[in-house]
């Protein structure tokens, strides 16, 4: 039996892949066999561990000859593993944290709204079902003849259920059904329902009046709990110590959110609710201007400052108009823009092709075009080139350039992108700094000129970012990769485990030279001809070995040596290669046939049951 | 559908016979529209183009599949020039050519078709979506039809398509489109690999009947294999000098045969080592390796008369990490000096590192791997190496059971059949570059492309 049993899996399993490889309906069993044999693998894993574990105490117990190298193994082992499995250090996944928003448990039972429209969901002959992202939501009643949607759809939900059947009319069913599922307009965009969570969300601080909103909604003891809940978390305050001086210049905790606040007697930043990464960024660089592009007069103001705050070389001077050259002009920027400003092709809604459809249309466009063509005319263009960051922001400035003429909201979302997307001026000033030192020496006063606002920018950025970690509550505290950059796993692969298999490698290039020296002697003529094979093909891959031919006229040149390589690779090479394969592919096929028919049981060893 | 298109093609000729070329090509097509058994739909209101769109389109099931293609057929557009090229003299007789004849000679008329767009969609003049860019070869237009098997198709969901020619300047026809759905189906054999089949149940059948032959008595002879004549001789060696035997099965797992095969020498070389009384040491990259190898060694220990020898300790997981088991190995190598070492099965890099510090102990090596790559250095550091399928004889030549024997007559079928194929292939290419026949050609990608695939 102990050997019986291990022959039929073998049998089942070999037999059952060769069958998937030829019949397709079989072909998931063929998947199912590997996945069965990782199973297995996996678990064969802890009897490895297990026996590295006790081998190793054994040396150490024993005292045998290297016990302190088990010592070390040992250590790096349970090390490796704890850093790895608990995942220590790894952040939580981003899109698993939904940051800036709060949630309420609520399960799908206990969500009392559920919205319908007529129409049926149309079958699959193949079988497939309808998507995971809307498993236990979507219901149809055929009698009825409606579909439910119970919770608030989201946009991937749309998608997912739009992908599951290309038909214009169950595409337009389920647009209609997205329309009707949204919770109503003041929380729309607020309040969310995550199924698969199976929590109520809300982003952002709940107000007064949305809380009272979404109350009325229903009135389920559950619901009216889960909205409460979420009303107290999303009124949370976080609060981190903040020194005034760590403020940036003109720092207004209105202008970037009512729910910021700085209390300047305790030194304390609070914030109110969850923190959404966009705020965060704006957070960031809402208060160091954006890098505007040098003007040359702009540019000598800069050189005389450095030159009042020590020695600068031409060598520097030209660095420095270099570097700030090198940085975004007006042109782009108004290019940009005028691009914004041209009509785009968008998606046509499934409704309006249906609509298309019905009419009689036999040829449907999905795209449709729409916007009108929109530059910017010559006195925007003139305000835009004067913009100096430190002087305007950049509210100020699409303000401005509406005053002068007409400016449609995809041309304020590129401006805004565009300098969104530029360093501010302490980056920029950072960058000359550094282009300045490559060309020579900086005094310390002139290092502070170059490089003291970033420092302020960098120090503001991170009580921003203690600020945002206190604001939030971590969901799935081990939903990161526990081999993402800066773990400690990372760097015990990157900074331990790298270097020590780079250097086990490197040493196969020694091993390398001490068989050739041994494999190359000319002892036979089958030796000598393996040597100047071997000649050949070494110089033919240097520099060396194709200058010393490169003489050779144009009608010699396949004696040249980086030819002869070629041809002694593509011919004798894969020749012979190709021989040694053919056998081996014979060998598998006539060695996995004794093993699936038993007739081959050695690999069990050659004892009886 | 096709009076439509040909309508609006001729539409830039003038003069009376331009009128009376389109009622001719309008009556004809509309005749040929009516006897056409494909589903073929018209299409009414084709946008104003100067290239003629395919002339009618068919879509059915793709045989012998899994049930994800669809065959799209169409007959080429009446202006790609590798169609009609054959056709003009007629077409002049016909007096075309005095249509054509107002804008020159009628070839250079036509807009060059350089290829052709397959578009699809889950309804009837829905939404299609392209799903082929088809630029066809001079071989597709034999039999009149374009062929476009458009894979990725739901099984058992109906699909429409449509076809589009597009000219070598980039303008594109109106469409010609199916009415009726084409389902994609399931069948219960992929035909795609019946040669695939074909030589595996000879190559198989061959291994089986060498296999009853050799049952029925009759001897078969296997000629000598220096490495596995050498394992008696590396344990020996091992026992006289009191020292261990190290085997290492290759760092893959039990899911490859190399492994597999290395485990089948390891009962042998076991099973000397228990009769000798000498001991051997199996470290292993992989747990089920470890889990498995032990196995045949306590049997093997068992064979020999010998289960109390038998140490499980000396059968251990080192590590799943190349380098990290490799490093391992080298110390161990060097600090217990085995006398001789086994390397069977699967290698890659490390191949050279373990041979050549075995080499540096002085140890008798014996290896045995089915890795091209890995041979050559196997062969510059070890004193035997079985190549490729030698490696996976050696169960049979080491057992001599008449069964396994059987299994190695099998395989000389196959290096038969292939040789065969070699040879015809060769030859088959070799004639068809020197004639340049295209039957000739097409037996060669028949070769190539289908019965090799």
């Amino acid at each position: 039996m102990k050997r019986t049993v291990p022959l039929i899996i073998t049998a089942a399993g070999g037999f059952t892949l060769i069958v998937a490889f030829f019949i397709p309906a079989t072909e998931s069993w063929g998947e199912v066999a590997a996945i069965w044999f990782d199973i297995l693998a996996a678990i064969a894993f802890i009897l490895g561990g297990g026996n590295l574990v006790r081998n190793h105490l054994k040396k150490i117990s024993d005292q045998t000859a290297g016990w302190a190298y088990s010592v070390i193994t040992l250590a790096a082992f349970f090390i490796t593993l704890t850093v790895g499995l608990f995942k220590v250090g790894a952040r939580p996944m981003e899109q698993q944290e939904y940051y800036g928003q709060r949630f309420a448990s609520l399960s799908l039972e206990d969500f009392p709204l559920e919205f319908s429209v007529e129409g049926t969901i149309p079958p699959k002959k193949s079988g497939r079902r309808l998507p995971d992202s809307v498993h236990g939501q979507l219901v149809a009643d055929a009698a009825a003849g409606t579909i439910s949607f119970r919770g608030w759809m989201e946009p991937n939900q749309l998608d997912d259920l739009k992908n599951y059947k290309h038909l214009l009319e169950w595409q337009a069913t389920v647009e209609t059904l997205y329309d009707k599922a949204q919770p109503p307009e003041p929380l729309r965009g607020k309040a969310f329902y995550h199924a698969g969570h199976r929590a109520l969300a809300f982003a952002g601080r709940m107000s007064e009046f949305e809380y009272h909103t979404l109350r009325e909604l229903a009135g389920t003891p559950e619901w009216l709990a889960a909205v409460d809940a979420l009303y107290e978390a999303t009124n949370q305050t976080a609060e981190i110590e903040c020194p005034a001086d760590a403020l940036p210049e003109r720092f207004d905790a209105a202008a970037i959110s009512p729910d910021l606040s700085y209390d300047e007697e305790l030194q304390r930043l609070r914030f109110t609710g969850p923190m959404p990464l966009g705020l965060r960024d704006r957070m960031v660089r809402r208060f160091f201007p954006v890098a505007t592009p040098l003007s040359p007069a702009a540019e000598q103001v800069l050189v005389n400052l450095l030159k009042q705050a020590g020695p600068l070389s031409e060598a520097q001077i030209e660095a420095l108009s270099k570097a700030a050259a090198a940085g975004w002009t007006f042109d782009q920027l108004i290019a940009e823009v005028n691009r914004a400003g041209e009509p785009v092709q968008v998606p046509k809604t499934a409704r309006e092709m249906l609509a298309e459809k019905q009419a009689g249309a036999t040829v449907i466009e999905p795209m449709k075009t729409v916007g009108e063509k929109r530059t910017l005319n010559n006195l925007q263009q003139k305000f835009l080139r004067e913009f100096d960051s430190s002087e305007m922001t950049v509210d100020d400035l699409v303000e401005g350039l509406r005053r002068m003429g007409p400016l449609s909201a995809r041309q304020v979302a590129a401006l805004r992108a565009f300098l969104a997307k530029q360093p501010t001026a302490a980056e920029r000033n950072k960058e000359l700094g550094f282009a300045l030192l490559r060309a020579g020496p900086l005094t310390e006063e002139q290092r502070d000129l170059m490089f003291g606002d970033y420092r302020k920018q960098i120090r503001w950025r991170r009580y921003v970012g203690r600020l945002f970690a206190a604001a939030h509550v971590v969901k799935f505290p081990w939903s990161g990769e526990y081999r993402a950059v800066g773990t400690p796993f990372w760097w015990l692969y990157e900074y331990a485990f790298k270097p020590l298999t780079a250097t086990m490698f490197a040493m196969l290039a020694f091993y390398v030279a001490s068989a050739a020296f041994r494999a190359f002697r000319a002892k036979n003529l089958e030796a000598v001809l393996l040597l100047g094979t071997a000649f050949i093909i070494l110089l033919g891959r240097t520099f060396a070995g194709v200058y010393l031919t490169s003489w050779l006229p144009e009608s010699l040149s396949f004696l040249r040596i980086e030819e002869l390589t070629i041809r002694i690779m593509q011919w004798f090479n894969t020749a012979g290669n190709r021989a040694i394969m053919i056998g081996i592919a014979l060998g598998i096929a006539s060695t996995s046939l004794k093993v699936l028919l038993a007739v081959d049981r050695s690999y069990l060893g050659t004892g009886g049951d | 559908m096709s009076s439509g298109h040909r309508g609006r093609y001729v539409g830039c000729l003038h003069g009376q016979w331009q009128w009376a070329w389109l009622f001719a090509q309008t009556v004809a097509a509309l005749l040929i529209a009516c006897c056409l058994v494909a589903p073929a739909g018209a299409q009414p209101d084709r946008p104003p183009s100067e290239v003629a769109p395919p002339a009618e389109v068919i879509a059915k099931d793709h045989p012998w599949d899994g049930g994800h293609k669809i065959d799209v057929l169409f007959r080429p557009s009446p202006d790609d020039d590798r169609v009609t090229r054959d056709a003009e003299p007629s077409a002049t007789t016909q007096g075309g050519s005095d249509a054509n004849g107002a804008q020159g000679g009628p070839s250079d008329q036509k807009p060059r078709i350089a290829a052709y767009i397959v578009s699809r969609a889950e309804e009837f003049h829905g939404v299609y979506e392209d799903v082929a860019f088809y630029v066809p070869e001079a071989a597709d237009y034999r039999d009149g039809w374009l062929r476009v098997t458009v894979d990725k198709c739901e099984r058992g969901e109906p699909y429409f398509f449509r076809v589009r020619a597009v000219a070598s300047s980039g303008a594109q026809s109106g469409f010609a489109e199916t009415s009726e759905a084409a389902i994609a189906r399931r069948q219960w054999f992929d035909g795609g690999r019946i040669w695939m089949l074909l030589i595996t149940v000879i190559l198989c059948g061959a291994v089986v009947t060498f296999i009853l032959i050799a049952r029925s008595g009759r001897s078969l002879r296997v000629r000598r294999i220096a490495g596995l004549e050498a394992v008696d001789e590396a344990v020996g060696r091992a026992t006289e000098m009191g020292r261990s035997v190290l085997f290492i099965p290759g760092i893959q797992d039990m899911n490859d045969i190399q492994t597999i095969a290395g485990l089948t020498i390891l009962a042998r070389v076991a099973r000397t080592a228990a009769e000798y009384d000498a001991r051997v040491e199996v470290p292993t990259s992989r747990s089920l390796v470890m889990t498995a190898a032990r196995e045949t060694v306590q049997s093997a220990f068992m064979a020999a008369g010998r289960p109390d020898a038998y140490d499980p300790n000396s059968i251990y997981y080192v590590t799943d990490e190349q380098f990290g088991y490799v490093a391992y190995l080298s110390g161990m190598m060097v600090r217990e000096k085995p006398a001789a070492c086994f390397y069977m099965g699967s290698f890659f890099a490390e191949s050279l590192i373990l041979a050549e510090t075995g080499n540096a102990i002085g140890a008798i090596q014996v290896a045995g791997t089915a890795q091209p790559a890995q041979l050559p250095f196997f062969v510059a550091a070890c004193d035997y190496t079985l190549i490729g399928e030698e490696f996976f004889a050696a169960s049979a030549y080491l057992s001599g059971e008449p069964d396994q024997l059987g299994s190695l007559k099998g395989q000389d079928v196959g290096k038969l059949v292939v040789g065969a194929v070699l040879i015809i292939g060769c030859g088959l290419a070799t004639m068809a570059a020197i004639t340049g026949s295209e039957t000739l050609e097409a037996a060669v990608a028949f070769l190539k492309g289908t019965m090799l695939r």
